[in-house]
């Protein structure tokens, strides 16, 4: 939501949504989990 | 990454099967290996990776998705087992740019912060509102037992649902 702030109106007492929810609430946010980069190997560590 | 199956060398490839389904609308054809898990043919064959691996034990919910439309773990399923079927991840729940009224109530009501349950939650809510149209708070408490968020703390998320239920949200 893009909120214009001007001298007589400020974010005081407003409602404000966050930036970064659109992306999380559709299922479009990159975790780590989720990045494929070139060459990318998996590995885990296996305790003997 | 090749999730068909091991490669053990020249002809010892592992038995795959072929499946096709829905998946948000669209037709999807793969071989797979018929341990596959169905979260990580979402994620790794079909590259959608809004469903997520939290506990990959059906404890947490992160993986949920609607399959013919009942919320379903899909790390609790095999992919084969979703031969012929249809489903709805995250991904598919905004029609044409437009938010659903789940998603809506999420963002207004601040239901998430690292948003990592979020997609389990929604769908699993999906599910809630489609039994309990009007659901109480118990009801709602109740219906997402089965999902585990760390960070909210659940009542911005029974907040959300409530407020979805009453912008007709199922």
């Amino acid at each position: 939501m893009a909120t214009t702030v001007t001298r007589q109106e400020t974010l005081f007492g407003k409602r404000v949504r966050r930036q970064e929810d659109p992306r999380l609430i559709t299922g479009t946010a990159l975790y780590l989990d989720d990045l494929k980069m070139p060459g990318m190997h998996h590995a885990i560590v296996v305790p003997k | 990454m090749d999730w068909g199956g091991p490669d053990f060398g020249p002809g010892m490839r592992a038995m795959t099967r072929k499946i096709t389904l829905t998946i948000n609308g669209k037709t999807y054809t793969d071989e797979v290996e018929p341990r596959l898990l169905l979260i990580h043919y979402l994620r790794e064959v079909a590259g959608l990776t809004g469903p997520h691996i939290g506990c990959e034990t059906s404890i947490c919910g992160a993986c949920t998705v609607m399959l013919d439309g009942m919320a379903v773990k899909s790390c609790t399923m095999f992919a084969v087992q979703a031969e012929g079927r249809e489903i709805l991840t995250i991904e598919g729940l905004a029609r044409n740019g437009k938010l659903d009224p789940l998603q809506e109530a999420f963002w207004n009501e601040h239901a998430l912060q690292c948003g990592f349950c979020t997609p389990g939650m929604i769908l699993t809510a999906r599910q809630l509102l489609a039994d309990h149209p009007n659901p109480t708070e118990q009801e709602i408490r109740h219906g997402l037992e089965g999902n585990l968020c760390r960070c909210t703390g659940y009542q911005h998320i029974v907040n959300a649902v409530k407020t979805a239920a009453k912008a007709g949200g199922a």
